[in-house]
C-alpha cells in the first residue's frame, strides 16, 4: 500500500501544533489483525499522520471490506 | 449451523423440487427442460435432454405415451403440453467402458431393449437373447416408427457393445441364466413371456421374482411403463451385482407426486396446437413448446427485491449460508447477503412450507457473532444509535404529578426521531382519556436483536424489564409495531398493546382535514403478525374518513420498507432499491403508521404520511411536506425531545449541555448530503471540532482551513473546516476510515 497518497499535494500543510510542516512518513496501519505500511504527511515533530479522504474512501475502505469478510 | 439444520431449512423450499411432467414421467424425463430448449430454437440441447433420461430415445421419443400430460399444469389452462409429439431428434452413439461384469435381457422389445440400454451405461457387458426378432416387434408398436428409426437404435445399441444372440430354443430358462450373472426379461416380447412361464415378478419395486438374480417387468399396456420397468430392472440387476439392497430408497424411481408449488391463478387458458400426422415441423414444435408454463415456485423470490438480489432461492442460500459460516481460512463471501436480509419474515408467510430467511440469517449473524467474525462495519452505527438512546436520549417518568402509572406510553426512537412534534400531543391525549399514563423513551432493543448480538439484546432486555417493574408493572402502550413485537417475543411479563388498538377505542381528537383523493395504505412489516393493529387502523381511517387502498401485498404479506433487520446499515444501495419498489407499486400518495417506514417512503422521493400526521397535524404543516429525517437529524431531534419534554411536563432541569454542543456548524446541501451518506453525525464533528481546538491538534492547510480527526469508538473522523469565530465553524468535508493509525508516524 505504498505511493496511495499524492504526498506532492499535502505539502504545504503544517501541524498547527508544532508549526512543522507535514512529511512523508513510513506509517503503520492495522485492521483486524493485519497490518500494512504506507507513506504518508505526518508531522516529523508530533508524529501526528494524516489520512486523506481519497485514500480512506479509496483504497482503505477496500481493504476494510475485503478483512471483513476473511 | 450443522448439517442436520441445513438439511431442515432445504427441505422446506421446494423450488428444486421436479416440475409435474418430469414427476409423474415413469423415466422422468424434464419436459421443462425439453420445452425450454425447444421453444428457443435449440434442438441439440433437447437431444441432450431426452438421450439422458430415456433409455432407447429415438424409439421412445416417438411412441411415448406421455402420461407427462395429465398432471401438466397447463393441463388446467389449455391443455397438457404435447412433450410426446416433440420429440423428434436424432442420435449418435458412443463408446463406454466396460466394467467386467456379464449379464443379459431376454426378449427384443421395448423393456429388455430399455434394460440393455442402461446396462451398457452402466458399463455391463450386455448379452441380447432374442425370441423374435427386435425389428418386427418394434415395429409392431407403432406405425411412427419406420425401418429406419429401429434400425438406428438396434445400431447403436451394437455400437456401444450389445451382443444379439437368439435365446436357445432347446434350454430351460434357468440354464441359460446361469451363464450371466443376473438376467433380466422382458415380458413384453411374446417369446419372452412363455419362456418365463412361472417366473413372475413376485415385487413391483424390485421386480424380483424368486430365483436370485432373475428379474422380469414390462407387462404393461404403456410403451413408458415397459421401458420404465426395464430400467427398474437393470437398477435391480446393478443392486443385486453389487449386494445392496433391492429395495430401499427406491421410492422416487417411477412416477411420484412434485412437492412443487406453481402459481397458476393469472395464467390464462391457451389451447395446444396439435400435432399435423406427420409430426411437429420446427415451428410447429417452439410454438407448443412455448405453452410450456416452466413450472417453478419462487413464490418469495417474486415478491421481495433481497431475495432477487442473489439471484437463488431459499434452498440454494441455506446451502451458501451453511458453507459461509464453515470457512475457516478463505473469503467469506455470503456476509453481506446473511446480513442484508430485512428479517421481515414475509417469505416465510407466503411460502407453502413457511421456509424462514428471517430465522436462516439471524441464526447466521448470532453465530457469526459468536464466532467474532461478524463484520464491524455492518452493525455498530445502529448499536451506537441504541446506546444513544437509552442514555442521553431516555426518558421514564410517570405523569406530571403522579406517583404511579397504570400505563406506560413508549414512542419507540423513529417516532421521537422522525416526528418529534407529534409525541406530546399524543401523549397529553392520552394522559386526558386514560388514568396514570408515564412516558417512557427508550430504544426496545430490536437493533441489537437484529445484529445477532445476543449479549447486547439480553441486557438491553433485562434494563428494560427492571424499568418497567420500577414503574410498577404498568401496561406498555406502543406506538411502533416494531418495539411491540420485541415486547411480545422476549418481555412475556410485560402486558404490552398497540397504540392504534388502544386509540381505536376512544372518541378521536379534533382532527384537520384528510385528503380527498385515496391514499394507498402500506402495513408495517413488524405488523404482518398483528392482524388487529392492522384492523384498528383501517377502522380508524375510515372513522377519519381517509379513502384507502390496498398495494398488492398487504397484511400479513406486507414488505419491509428497508429498514427492518438493518437492511439499510448493511447494505444501503439495496435498502433504497427496496424503499423504490414498494413505493412503485401504486400511484396515490401512501400512508402508513410506522415512522421507519414513512420517513424511508419520504427519502425514496414518496409523498407519504403517517397516520398521526391526520391526528395530530402541526400547525401549518402538510402532513406530506415533511422531508426524510437522516441519522444526525433523529439523533438531534430525539436529544431535542427529552430536553422539551422535561421541561414542558416536569418543569424539570435539563442535563447541563456538553461543552461541545454549543458549537454551530455551518454547511451547505452537499456536505450536508456527504455526510448522511457517510453516517458522520453532527455531534461526533462538534465533538472533533471541539477537542481540536482544546488541544490544538490539527493540521493547517494555510489558507484558513483546517483538518482534525477524532476517534471515539472503532472509527476514526476526520473533518475539514474554517473557523468561522464565535463558536462556529463551517464544515467542508469529512471522512471516515476503521484502520486503525499506529503511531508509526511518531519519532522516538
Amino acid at each position: 500500500m505504498t505511493a496511495l497518497v499524492d504526498l506532492e499535494k499535502y505539502a504545504g500543510v503544517t501541524c498547527t501544533r508544532c508549526r512543522c510542516p507535514l512529511e512523508p512518513t513510513k506509517t503503520e496501519i492495522t485492521y483486524l489483525g493485519s497490518v500494512f505500511t504506507v507513506d504518508l504527511p505526518a508531522c516529523p515533530s508530533c508524529g501526528m499522520v494524516l489520512v486523506p479522504e481519497e485514500l480512506a474512501m479509496g483504497k482503505m475502505l477496500d481493504v476494510e471490506k475485503i478483512l471483513e469478510d476473511k | 449451523m450443522d448439517q442436520s439444520e441445513l438439511r431442515r431449512f432445504e427441505e422446506l423450499c421446494i423450488q428444486e423440487e421436479p416440475p409435474w411432467c418430469q414427476a409423474s414421467c415413469p423415466l422422468h424425463l424434464d419436459g421443462r427442460a425439453l420445452c425450454r430448449s425447444v421453444a428457443d430454437g435449440r434442438f441439440a440441447e433437447a437431444r441432450r435432454t431426452i438421450e439422458k433420461a430415456l433409455p432407447l430415445p429415438e424409439i421412445l421419443g416417438r411412441i411415448c405415451d406421455a402420461p407427462c400430460m395429465i398432471p401438466c399444469l397447463r393441463a388446467r389452462r389449455g391443455g397438457g403440453i404435447a412433450l410426446g409429439d416433440q420429440k423428434n431428434m436424432v442420435f449418435s452413439g458412443s463408446l463406454i467402458p466396460k466394467n467386467g461384469r456379464s449379464i443379459a435381457v431376454a426378449g427384443g422389445s421395448l423393456s429388455a431393449l430399455a434394460a440393455a440400454s442402461d446396462g451398457l451405461r452402466k458399463g455391463f457387458s450386455v448379452t441380447i437373447l432374442t425370441f423374435e426378432e427386435p425389428l418386427t416387434l418394434l415395429l409392431a408398436l407403432s406405425d411412427r416408427l419406420t425401418p429406419e428409426v429401429v434400425q438406428r437404435e438396434l445400431n447403436w445399441l451394437a455400437a456401444v457393445g450389445a451382443v444379439f444372440r437368439p435365446f436357445p430354443a432347446d434350454r430351460a430358462l434357468d440354464d441359460v441364466a446361469s451363464e450371466f450373472e443376473a438376467l433380466y426379461i422382458g415380458l413384453d416380447a411374446p417369446g419372452a413371456a412363455a419362456a418365463a412361464r412361472g417366473v413372475a415378478p413376485l415385487d413391483p419395486v424390485s421386480l424380483e421374482t424368486g430365483h436370485p438374480g432373475l428379474f422380469a417387468g414390462g407387462d404393461s399396456p404403456s410403451f413408458i411403463q415397459r421401458a420404465a420397468e426395464g430400467r427398474r430392472g437393470m437398477i435391480s440387476v446393478e443392486r443385486f451385482l453389487q449386494g445392496a439392497s433391492l429395495h430401499s430408497g427406491r421410492e422416487k424411481e417411477g412416477p411420484f407426486e412434485t412437492r412443487l408449488f406453481t402459481d397458476i391463478s393469472d395464467v390464462a387458458p391457451l389451447p395446444p396446437s396439435p400435432a399435423p400426422p406427420e409430426g411437429y415441423d420446427v415451428a410447429g414444435a417452439k410454438e407448443e413448446a412455448a405453452r410450456c408454463l416452466q413450472c417453478q415456485c419462487m413464490e418469495c423470490v417474486k415478491r421481495c427485491v433481497y431475495l432477487q438480489e442473489y439471484r437463488g432461492y431459499p434452498k440454494r442460500y441455506a446451502r451458501e449460508i451453511y458453507n459461509n459460516l464453515a470457512i475457516v481460512q478463505g473469503s467469506r463471501t455470503s456476509n453481506r447477503m446473511i446480513n442484508s436480509c430485512s428479517l421481515c419474515g414475509q417469505c416465510e408467510r407466503i411460502c407453502p412450507n413457511g421456509f424462514s430467511m428471517r430465522d436462516l440469517c439471524l441464526g447466521a449473524r448470532r453465530e457469526m457473532v459468536r464466532q467474532n467474525r461478524m463484520p464491524p462495519s455492518a452493525h455498530d452505527f445502529a448499536l451506537e444509535d441504541m446506546a444513544l438512546s437509552n442514555s442521553t436520549g431516555a426518558l421514564l417518568r410517570h405523569a406530571p404529578g403522579r406517583e404511579a402509572s397504570s400505563y406506560l406510553f413508549f414512542p419507540g426512537c423513529h417516532l421521537a426521531g422522525g416526528s418529534p412534534g407529534t409525541i406530546a400531543p399524543l401523549y397529553d391525549f392520552l394522559r386526558d382519556r386514560i388514568d396514570g399514563v408515564g412516558l417512557w423513551l427508550r430504544c426496545c432493543g430490536a437493533p441489537a436483536r437484529w445484529a445477532g448480538r445476543e449479549d447486547l439484546f439480553d441486557s438491553a432486555m433485562e434494563e428494560l424489564k427492571e424499568q418497567w417493574a420500577s414503574m410498577g408493572s404498568p401496561t406498555v402502550i406502543t406506538a411502533c409495531t416494531g418495539c411491540l413485537d420485541v415486547l411480545r417475543r422476549d418481555a412475556l411479563e410485560i402486558e404490552a398493546v398497540s397504540l392504534w388498538t388502544v386509540l381505536k377505542d376512544m372518541p378521536l381528537p379534533p382532527h384537520g382535514p384528510v385528503p380527498g383523493e385515496p391514499m394507498a395504505l402500506h402495513d408495517p412489516c413488524t405488523a404482518a403478525e398483528m392482524s388487529d393493529v392492522r384492523a384498528a387502523v383501517r377502522d380508524i381511517c375510515s372513522s377519519l374518513g381517509i379513502a384507502m387502498e390496498e398495494l398488492p401485498e398487504t397484511g400479513e404479506r406486507t414488505s419491509c420498507c428497508g429498514f427492518g433487520g438493518l437492511q439499510r446499515n448493511a447494505n444501503e444501495p439495496l435498502a433504497d432499491r427496496v424503499a423504490a419498489a414498494r413505493v412503485e407499486e401504486n400511484p396515490r400518495d401512501y400512508l402508513t403508521y410506522c415512522a421507519m417506514c414513512r420517513n424511508l417512503f419520504a427519502r425514496a422521493g414518496k409523498r407519504t404520511a403517517h397516520l398521526l400526521d391526520f391526528l395530530f397535524p402541526e400547525a401549518g404543516k402538510d402532513s406530506f411536506d415533511r422531508p426524510y429525517a437522516g441519522c444526525s437529524r433523529q439523533r438531534d431531534d430525539r436529544l431535542a425531545l427529552v430536553r422539551a419534554l422535561q421541561s414542558s411536563h416536569w418543569m424539570e432541569e435539563n442535563r447541563p449541555m456538553e461543552p461541545h454542543e454549543s458549537i454551530v456548524l455551518v454547511m451547505d446541501d452537499s456536505v450536508l448530503a456527504l455526510l448522511e451518506k457517510r453516517r458522520i453525525v453532527h455531534d461526533t464533528v462538534k465533538r472533533l471540532l471541539f477537542e481540536a481546538e482544546r488541544t490544538g491538534a490539527s493540521m493547517d492547510r494555510g489558507d484558513g482551513t483546517f483538518i482534525a480527526s477524532l476517534r471515539p469508538s472503532l472509527v476514526t473522523y476526520w473533518v475539514e473546516y474554517r473557523p468561522l469565530g464565535d463558536g462556529r465553524y463551517e464544515v467542508l468535508g469529512a471522512w471516515s476510515h476503521r484502520m486503525v493509525v499506529t503511531e508509526g508516524g511518531r519519532r522516538p
